[in-house]
């Protein structure tokens, strides 16, 4: 089988007072071996919504209302307690946003290391220790950072520290939301080589999720464009850039920033609120190409061409 | 006649002593100086990491803070001096617009009221009407009035309520805007536009703005100029067209290559040497500041402290390689 993990119509909804909120609302795709996958969409899109709901962690009001997740041919939505609790951090881990505030400030970086690996394997106390300076080395960090405290690192720093310890025990796949956002250009950079290194000396998949393009423009080999609770396009990182299908895909690209061009155009309109989808295409408001059938039709996902998904009606005829 | 320049910022040291006990000192801003000419309107852009000084300096920019040496002078004047005698007029002439569009919010008052006690204390078009100036403001960036009038901050996004700060700016016409990463909050789609009306000012309404980031990607957008900073000094400053295509500092150097280039074709090569500084390790108060994380480092960096040297037309650059 090629796919690690593989997501299908999977619905995450928030339980409010009003009734529910589609935070995602039917989100399909496959994370193959071996590969970086990416998830791109603006803040409030679902994102981070998406990758609690895949790993089972998602908090009440929250609650899966539908779908079906495949993690290495393992129903993950179907698993119980400590049956869930075999598959995280030895074959699924999981890099959380703002995780370099997520270390004990009161333990040094090796027990910490060390305690993932014990609690979740039966790798001896002894052998573990063994394998912190080799963990850090992979992530680029001396070996003395294993003897101090989470404060006497830089951000980047304790960044590298939690994914040398998501990776300490050889996992098949890691999720990562929004890694490398709030720290330094420099030290962005050095955790994007990080993970590329990773991926390439340790085949793991990794399902990568940032608001940033340029970073997935830099890292990912497939890229999914989330909005408003839903996948709107998903293909190779090339083409989707070079030439995206979904006009929102292609209006997002168009405004990005970059020292490599001078002109750029935002999006007119504001995003919807998860709290009232527009009806149709969810994008429809936006859209400079919307026509009626996208005030009244939600377009389905459809393929069009080799590993490339749309969700538009009138996919393809971009100009 | 000649005229003082718009904004000079001269030789400003801000100490913060951290710590109960041990008082012990950071120099957050060291000795910075660089002006905004104002001849016509320019957008300068102040560039660093998290952590080099820029937000210091603007709020001491602003009076929010007090230097602790240095000065900084709006056409000439001192800005304290400037605040005890003049208020009204400094800060109806010199804007700020900050980070957070959900904080400066009161929650208790509908939006109008940002805009409507603007026109009120700084006694802007007395005879006028203020509804159909407001709208007018409103419409210039982007918003329809009907949409966003009457309502609370929580009911406008955190775009609407960043441009509402812009229209806020057009009714007041500073003559100076300050701007702390104003679009790091706001979503990717919005920030050309946002960023688009800061080009308008200074286009239409010859409104010249400090604008502080830590990216080069916004900055080579909208700034004319750009002053790079490094743990609270001033490295390199030029024309933002010059310092992107050859920066000359190893510092401004690495910043440029770690920008992620959203083009997927075009992919990071080579790889970045990290290195792992050694923490215990302070740096000699006599010696470069980036000495220790510095790539092209040579024997004299960690003994003598570079100046700034003037390179070229307005460019300058401090790194004992130009020395």
């Amino acid at each position: 089988m090629d796919n690690i993990l593989e997501v299908e119509n999977l619905k995450v909804y928030y339980k409010g007072v009003a009734g529910e909120y589609r935070a995602v609302d039917g989100v399909t795709f496959q994370v193959r071996k071996k590969e970086v996958f990416g998830i791109a969409g603006e803040s409030g899109c679902g994102k981070s919504t998406l990758v609690e709901g895949v790993l089972r962690i998602i908090k009440p009001p929250g609650y899966i209302a539908g779908g079906k997740v495949t993690f290495d041919g393992i129903d993950l939505l179907g698993l119980k307690g400590e049956e869930l609790r075999k598959i995280r951090w030895k074959k699924l881990s999981y890099v959380p946003q703002g995780s370099m505030n997520s270390l004990n400030p009161i333990l040094r970086v090796k027990d910490q290391i060390v305690d993932a690996i014990t609690t979740n394997s039966e790798v001896t106390k002894k052998e573990a220790e063994q394998q912190v300076p080799i963990l850090l080395e992979t992530v680029g960090l001396a070996k003395d950072v294993a003897e101090m405290y989470p404060h006497e690192l830089s951000g980047g720093m304790k960044q590298r520290v939690i994914i040398a310890a998501a990776t300490a025990l050889k996992p098949d796949l890691i999720i990562a939301d929004e890694p490398v956002t709030a720290l330094d250009l420099v030290v962005q950079r050095g955790i994007l080589q990080t993970i590329t290194e990773l991926r390439d000396k340790n085949d793991v998949a990794i399902l990568f999720v940032a608001h940033d393009m340029a970073v997935h423009a830099e890292l990912v080999d497939r890229l999914a464009i989330m909005y408003a609770g839903l996948i709107m396009e998903i293909g190779p990182v090339v083409d989707v850039f070079k030439k995206p299908l979904n006009p929102y895909t292609k209006l997002l690209i168009e405004a990005i920033p970059s020292i490599a061009k001078k002109r750029i155009k935002g999006i007119p309109g504001i995003s919807p609120s998860l709290f009232n989808w527009p009806a149709g295409c969810r994008f429809h408001p936006r859209c400079p190409y919307a026509k009626d059938v996208c005030k009244a039709e939600l377009p389905k996902l459809r393929s069009m061409g080799k590993d490339r998904y749309v969700v538009c009606h009138f996919a393809g005829d971009l100009k | 006649m000649s005229e003082a320049p718009l904004l000079q910022v001269n030789h400003l040291t801000k100490v913060f002593i951290a710590g109960m006990l041990s008082k012990r000192q950071v120099k957050a801003v060291d000795d910075v100086s660089f002006e905004v000419k104002g001849e016509k309107p320019q957008i300068t852009a102040l560039v660093g990491e998290s952590g080099s000084g820029k937000s210091t300096i603007l709020r001491t920019i602003l009076g929010f803070i007090k230097p602790s040496s240095g000065e900084v002078l709006y056409k000439g004047k001192n800005v304290f001096e400037l605040l005890k005698k003049d208020r009204k007029t400094f800060r109806k002439e010199v804007q700020a617009i900050f980070q957070d569009p959900y904080s400066i919010y009161n929650p208790f008052y509908r939006v109008d009221r940002v805009l409507e006690l603007v026109m009120k204390n700084f006694e802007i078009d007395p005879g006028k009407d203020r509804k159909a100036l407001i709208e007018e403001a409103l419409r210039k960036v982007g918003i329809r009035p009907e949409e966003l009038l009457g309502r609370y901050p929580h009911q406008i996004s955190g775009g609407e309520r960043q441009r509402l700060m812009l229209a806020r700016i057009l009714l007041i016409k500073p003559r100076l805007l300050l701007a702390d990463e104003p679009v790091s909050m706001i979503d990717a789609s919005l920030r050309a536009i946002f960023l688009d009306i800061l080009l308008d000012f200074k286009k239409k309404y010859d409104i010249s703005s400090v604008y502080v980031t830590h990216d080069f990607n916004v900055a080579h957008y909208v700034a004319d100029d750009v002053v790079v900073l490094c743990n609270g000094n001033v490295v390199e400053k030029g024309t933002i067209n010059e310092i992107v295509s050859e920066p000359l500092h190893p510092y401004t150097k690495n910043l440029i290559r770690s920008i992620p280039i959203p083009d997927p074709t075009k992919r990071w090569e080579d790889k970045i040497e990290l290195k792992v500084t050694d923490l215990k390790s302070r740096i000699k108060a006599q010696g470069c500041i980036y000495c220790n994380r510095c790539l092209e480092v040579c024997e004299g960096c960690a003994d003598k402290k570079p100046v700034l040297k003037k390179v070229g037309k307005d460019r300058e650059v401090a790194c004992l390689k130009f020395d």
